[in-house]
């Protein structure tokens, strides 16, 4: 009987070491080391770090949010938001690529979804929201004729901004009658990319 | 005199107030690399610096941008820290932002049971995956009134593209190794205890009753 016990356990003792040392060398990590004798090469380390770097704004008028004011009668159509005509008629929607950049920027933008009043529960479709944008601004530019309504993936709008300018929006809006009254929000994104890289 | 101070004090006023429409917090992103190459099922850092030249302080965050290429529908386990990038941080101060992920297996293992005890060959091209990696600025919460209209967010983005590294290896017995010490652990133990339950005393007692039992049948068998 004792002896047949001491064999039991030398035999899963042995069992038991030889699956641990199998384990160990399933997961030792491979090396491969080639010896080498004699040498009598030298390296150097050649070192370049390449940096790109780009930096964007928005004023303080867009950071604000873009906002179309009450409507009382509908359809309303190529609503106008509030920062579109600023004093002197120009724009006061811009995004600015900073001088401490070292390449310029395209600007792309999209919208998250439909306009959503959470109150009512109901949507004005993305396609009645759009903009147009241009490098300068005026009375007349960014144009209404060259109006790009919103999509939920991002959109280049404004390529190859310089290092130091900026690319002025315009928005509107239009609510078809038979819309719920409500308040209706999304969300607009803009990004800043690399010129000629995609959004 | 006075009307001609009073003028130009009118001019820099309306200057200052046009400036200060346009001033506003902003994001950069400086960046070094476009490409990393890591092992699948492994987790990985990447760090990109991120700076603000604007006036305002701004809070950002960074990840995988989700409108171009492939790459976030792979990543797994993202990990990123919010900032607060000081106003006037300059680009030589960019502050680094460490962005951690994981990338599943994607290379095809030959497994025998469920995902273990798998061989992988890697005889199938390198995969990699484009994307973007997006330092997003925190808006604060704005009030959008009246009948409407769009909160807005903003961005910088540079590309990534990740290279995925396949470690062709063996057939990985680990499980089969384990069970096999569990097992054996287990009986070399239930022996020992069932050996070792009782005092010393009784076990020498059971041996003696043992010894005795041989003993009497020995001289049983004699007569």
């Amino acid at each position: 009987m004792l002896k047949k016990e001491t064999g039991l356990i030398l035999v899963f003792g042995f069992i038991f070491i030889f699956s641990i040392a199998m384990i160990l060398i399933q997961n030792l990590p491979s090396t491969d080391v080639s010896l080498t004798g004699f040498a009598t090469t030298g390296t150097a380390v050649s070192n370049v770090t390449i940096s790109k770097y780009l930096s964007i704004s928005m004023s303080s008028n867009l950071s604000g949010g873009i906002l179309f004011g009450s409507i009382d009668t509908l359809p309303a159509v190529n609503l106008n938001a509030s920062g579109n005509n600023n004093s002197g008629g120009s724009s006061s929607f811009l995004i600015n690529v900073s001088s401490d950049s070292n390449t310029a920027v395209d600007f792309c933008l999209k919208a998250n979804a439909d306009l959503y009043d959470s109150t009512g529960g109901n949507t004005l479709a993305i396609g009645n929201e759009s903009y147009a944008n241009a490098t300068t601004t005026s009375a007349s530019i960014p144009v209404l004729s060259q109006e790009v309504s919103f999509t939920t993936s991002y959109v280049k709008a404004g390529e190859g901004i310089g290092i130091g300018n900026g690319s002025y929006y315009r928005f509107w809006l239009d609510i078809p009658s038979g819309t719920a009254s409500g308040t209706y929000n999304n969300t607009i994104s803009f990004e800043g990319v690399e010129t000629g890289t995609s959004c | 005199m006075n009307k001609k101070v009073l003028k130009i004090v009118q001019v820099i006023f309306v200057i200052v107030i046009l400036n200060l429409s346009f001033v506003s917090a902003g994001v950069g992103i400086k960046w070094d690399r476009e490409s990393a190459l890591v092992n699948e099922g492994e987790k990985t850092c990447l760090t990109y610096n991120v700076y603000n030249p604007w006036p305002e302080a701004s809070y950002v965050a960074i990840e995988v941008s989700d409108d171009f290429g492939e790459l976030k529908e792979i990543l797994t386990e993202q990990e990123s820290e919010e900032k607060l990038i000081p106003a006037e941080t300059s680009s030589a101060e960019a502050i680094p932002i460490k962005f951690c992920f994981k990338v599943p297996k994607v290379y095809e293992r030959n497994c025998l049971v469920g995902s273990f005890i798998c061989e992988q060959k890697c005889n199938e091209e390198q995969k990699i995956y484009d994307g973007e990696v997006s330092v997003k600025s925190i808006p604060p919460p704005t009030d959008i009134g009246g009948s409407g209209g769009s909160t807005t967010s903003m961005a910088v983005s540079a590309p990534l593209k990740i290279r995925v590294n396949c470690n062709a290896h063996s057939r990985d017995f680990t499980l089969i190794y384990v069970l096999l010490a569990l097992i054996s652990a287990l009986i070399v133990g239930i022996i020992i205890y069932r050996k070792y339950r009782k005092q010393a005393i009784e076990r020498d007692k059971e041996k003696l009753k043992k010894l005795q039992e041989k003993i009497n049948k020995s001289k049983k068998q004699k007569k």
